[in-house]
C-alpha cells in the first residue's frame, strides 16, 4: 500500500467519522432533551427526522423487501465507486472519495438503524430546503465536482 | 453526457435528504412513545350477562311510587287550597252585599 493510498483511505475515513460524530451528537442531544427541533440561527435549525428512502424522501415505503433491495443497490454502487476511485487521479479522485466517504456514512445508518437520520434544516423565512446530513453535503459536493470536471474536461478536449 | 446522467443518478440514490415538510409536520420525527401505548380491547358483555337479576327494576318502581305519592299530596293540597279560596271568596261577596244593603 503506497503513501497516497493511505492518505486516500484516511480522507474517506475522516469524512465517515465526521458524519458519524455529527449524527451521534444530534441523536444524544435529542435523546437527552426529548426534543427533535432546535433553532440554531435565523436560517438554520436542527430538526431530526429519519429517512428510509433515497434523496428527497423518494422511495420511502414501509415495504421491508423494497428497503433491502434498495440497500443492496446502494451497496453495489458504493463498491463500483470504490473501484472507479482507485483508478481515477487528481481532482476526480478527490470527488469520488468525497462521494464514497459520504455514502459509507449513510450506508452505515441504513444497516444499523434501518434509516438515515437527517437534521440540518436550512431555511429562509418560511421557505425550507430539504433536511439533510453531513454525509449528504460531501456526496453532493463530490458529485458537483465530478460534473464540473466532466463539463470542463470536454470543453478543453 | 451519459456520465452526467450516471452521476446525477448516483447523487439521487446515495443522498438521503428529506422534505422539510415531513419533519415539520411530525410525519418522520423520532417518537418512540407512540409504540408504548397499549390498544384497548373492544367493549363486550360479560358471559351469562342475561342470567343476572335486574336489581334496578325494583328501585325504579319504588321511585315511581314515591313520585305518585308526592303528586297526590300536591294535588290534594291544591284542591283544598282552591276550595278554601272559593269559600273565602263567597263569604267576602256575601259580606260586601250585606254591607251595601245595610248602607242603603
Amino acid at each position: 500500500m503506497t503513501k497516497s493510498n493511505i492518505f486516500d483511505f484516511l480522507f474517506i475515513f475522516f469524512i465517515f467519522l465526521f458524519d458519524r460524530l455529527s449524527k451521534v451528537l444530534i441523536l444524544n442531544i435529542t435523546e437527552k432533551s426529548e426534543k427533535s427541533f432546535f433553532e440554531i440561527t435565523s436560517f438554520l435549525n436542527f430538526t431530526l427526522i429519519w429517512n428510509d428512502g433515497i434523496a428527497f424522501g423518494l422511495f420511502s415505503f414501509n415495504d421491508k423487501l423494497f428497503y433491502n433491495l434498495l440497500t443492496i443497490l446502494i451497496m453495489l454502487i458504493v463498491i463500483i465507486i470504490f473501484f472507479v476511485m482507485i483508478r481515477s487521479k487528481g481532482y476526480e479522485k478527490i470527488g469520488f472519495m468525497m462521494v464514497l466517504g459520504g455514502s459509507l456514512g449513510n450506508l452505515f445508518d441504513r444497516l444499523i438503524y434501518s434509516s438515515v437520520p437527517d437534521f440540518i434544516d436550512l431555511h429562509y423565512n418560511d421557505f425550507n430546503w430539504f433536511i439533510f446530513n453531513v454525509a449528504d453535503i460531501f456526496i453532493t459536493l463530490g458529485i458537483l465536482l465530478l460534473i464540473y470536471l466532466e463539463l470542463f474536461k470536454k470543453e478543453n478536449a | 453526457m451519459l456520465k452526467l446522467y450516471l452521476l446525477f443518478t448516483v447523487l439521487i440514490l446515495l443522498n438521503a435528504c428529506q422534505a422539510a415538510k415531513d419533519g415539520l409536520t411530525g410525519k418522520k420525527r423520532s417518537n418512540a412513545d407512540e409504540f408504548l401505548v397499549e390498544k384497548k380491547n373492544p367493549l363486550v358483555l360479560p358471559p351469562n350477562f342475561g342470567d343476572l337479576p335486574t336489581p334496578e327494576q325494583k328501585k325504579i318502581t319504588n321511585e315511581e311510587e314515591n313520585n305518585n305519592e308526592i303528586q297526590n299530596l300536591f294535588s290534594k293540597d291544591i284542591k283544598s287550597l282552591e276550595e278554601s279560596e272559593i269559600s273565602s271568596s263567597n263569604s267576602n261577596i256575601e259580606e260586601s252585599v250585606l254591607k251595601k244593603i245595610k248602607n242603603k
